[in-house]
């Protein structure tokens, strides 16, 4: 049966006149002050994004570095697993219970090829020089190309990094094609056109997904910067604003959790504290239906001051509902 | 004969929402706390949020990188965000003081928690559309917890279309609608009554149980 | 060298480490709950009743 408007609980108790849309006109005034005010007095900060340029100018080495490690596959994605690649026991899990393998590889990535190689091949045209050291290396075994990186990441500490160019010590040869591709990785960068050389231009139209030049620079070159901007501890970076402005305050208890043990220490913590915050976050808000935790509020006592008056005035037998 | 759909609608619509319980010009005296506002601040913020954030989106997303108003414009956005999730941290602390899901009111306690999440992912989907460094190293820093969820090939955070097209019109369009059937169900049921010191709950059609 | 700076200052930062909580956020939370206890507290001013 249709309740009707009498039996309207609200109506059981006594009245006094009220006026919602003025109350929301004033709530919409306070706001629109305030933000004004707060906007006008700590505007926002504004860091422009690292680019691979930067780091070619502030940071040759790190750049060199970055090309090798992912030619060599040592860099955090080549062993990510999914989505980007398949490593076996990349991904995190507790038990059987691992959403990351279960989705599998959806944005497929090499780093060698998509972060190094594919954008110097983009380049052939204005760079034809680089073709021949390109295809040494492509079709050298694995074995020779890891043994050419290593002599360069062993050599790098003593070679001379400028933006435009690497001087290497020692035999030239231990290198392999090595020095020609990280100077061209060098000049590209220089120019600027690295990150577009990496995302690729299928089209005229914009690039709007920028995965693979993102994660070019997420390793080192990122947390350097964001080092410098007073913005790294650990995962924390999620909540952490620039500068001296309110992060993702509401976060906090999720970022919190990273901080914590046993989530701080484990190879899985991502997958643990995104568990730990879905079955908390279940829990609060099935609170109406779990006997005891729905009596909190009644033992916390804290209704007892908010509506304190009315309190009174049923005690004062005023009210009578 | 056949049952009409439309009249069903708006048999239940005039019987769960007649107008007078929609905009109430009276409370029950009970009403009687600054607690009670930081509800309609919330919604303040949010009205704020869409009226800032739909200037933003006009001008485009590196707009406010090159104009000293596009940068006020952010600021406000950022403020109102700031003060978005403010209020409705108090307002979810004062509902739970309050016990506010009794008295069948438990759809907007689920319904408030399912704001308060969207919300968090349209604050995230937001910081990633900044096109500046805070985009860059969240982006990069909060990949890892998708991925670990295993919907980061899905909800990725590095493809700057998906993100952006999600902060400026799917996710407010959820929030609106989740906004709109939260006010609503507050009408629909009325002001949480306070906690009977007797113990004799007011049900939803206002006969007292124990 | 090797080292990355911002090209603008984003300015001084002040966080505690042990909880890597920025001086900014948690005024924030202190603020909530000032707020919050100060709603409770102070009295609404009361209507005319009808």
């Amino acid at each position: 049966m249709a309740k009707s408007v009498r039996e309207y609980s609200n109506d059981r108790y006594p009245q006094m006149s009220y006026d919602l849309i003025r109350e929301l006109f004033v709530a919409l005034g306070i706001i629109l002050i305030l933000i004004i005010i707060l906007a006008g007095v700590f505007s926002t900060p504004d860091v422009p994004a690292l680019s691979a340029k930067q780091v070619d100018q502030q940071a040759p080495t790190l750049l060199v570095q970055t090309a090798l490690d992912d030619l060599s596959a040592q860099d955090p994605i080549s062993t990510y697993g999914p989505p980007y690649n398949n490593t076996p026991g990349a991904a995190q899990s507790i038990g059987f219970i691992s959403p990351q393998s279960w989705a599998g590889v959806q944005l497929p990535l090499t780093p060698a090829q998509d972060e190094v190689l594919n954008p110097l091949k983009r380049i052939l045209p204005i760079y034809p020089t680089l073709s021949g050291p390109i295809q040494q290396f492509e079709s050298a075994t694995n074995k020779q190309q890891n043994a050419w990186v290593t002599a360069a990441d062993n050599a790098l500490s003593k070679a001379s990094v400028t933006s435009s160019g690497i001087t290497w010590p020692g035999d030239p040869s231990q290198y392999g094609p090595l020095p020609e591709i990280l100077n061209g990785y060098l000049s590209l960068a220089r120019t600027g056109l690295l990150e577009s050389a990496i995302d690729g231009a299928g089209s005229p139209m914009p690039s709007l997904d920028r995965t693979k030049s993102l994660l070019l620079l997420e390793d080192q070159p990122d947390a350097v910067y964001a080092n410098q901007l007073d913005m790294t501890g650990n995962q924390w970076g999620v909540i952490k604003e620039t500068g001296n402005y309110p992060g993702a305050v509401w976060l906090w208890y999720y970022t919190l959790l990273y901080q914590v043990p046993p989530y701080n220490t484990s190879s899985s913590a991502d997958l643990l504290v995104v568990l730990t915050v879905g079955i908390v976050t279940l829990i609060l808000m099935l609170i109406p239906f779990i006997p005891g935790l729905r009596s909190i509020p009644k033992w916390l006592g804290i209704y007892r001051l908010i509506w304190r008056n009315y309190y009174k005035e049923v005690r004062e037998g005023k009210i009578n509902v | 004969m056949r049952k009409n759909i439309t009249r069903s609608v708006r048999d239940w619509v005039n019987d769960n929402l007649p107008m007078e319980h929609v905009l109430p010009d009276t409370l029950p005296t009970f009403v009687n706390s600054y607690v009670y506002l930081f509800g309609i601040l919330t919604l303040a913020s949010f009205v704020w949020l869409i009226v800032t954030g739909t200037v933003l989106a006009i001008f485009g997303p590196t707009w406010w990188h090159v104009s000293a108003i596009g940068h006020f414009f952010n600021s406000m956005h950022f403020w109102a965000v700031q003060a978005f999730f403010f209020f409705m941290v108090l307002h979810l602390w004062a509902q739970f003081m309050m016990a506010a899901w009794r008295g069948g009111r438990h759809f907007t306690w689920i319904g408030g928690w399912l704001l308060f999440l969207v919300s968090i992912v349209t604050g995230l989907t937001g910081y990633l559309s900044q096109t500046n460094f805070d985009a860059q190293w969240i982006g990069v820093q909060g990949k890892d917890a998708m991925n670990a969820a295993g919907i980061g090939g899905f909800f990725n955070l590095l493809n700057f279309g998906q993100m952006y097209g999600l902060h400026i019109i799917v996710l407010p369009l959820v929030l609106v609608l989740l906004l709109a059937s939260h006010v609503l169900l507050v009408r629909k049921h009325g002001v949480v009554e306070p906690i009977p010191l007797d113990g004799k709950e007011v049900t939803q059609h206002g006969e007292k149980r124990a | 060298m090797n080292q990355l700076q911002a090209p603008i200052s984003a300015g001084w930062a002040w966080h505690f480490a042990w909880l890597n909580l920025s001086a900014a956020d948690l005024i924030v939370v202190a603020l909530m709950i000032v707020v919050f206890i100060l709603a409770i507290i102070i009295p609404f001013p009361k209507e005319k009743g009808e």
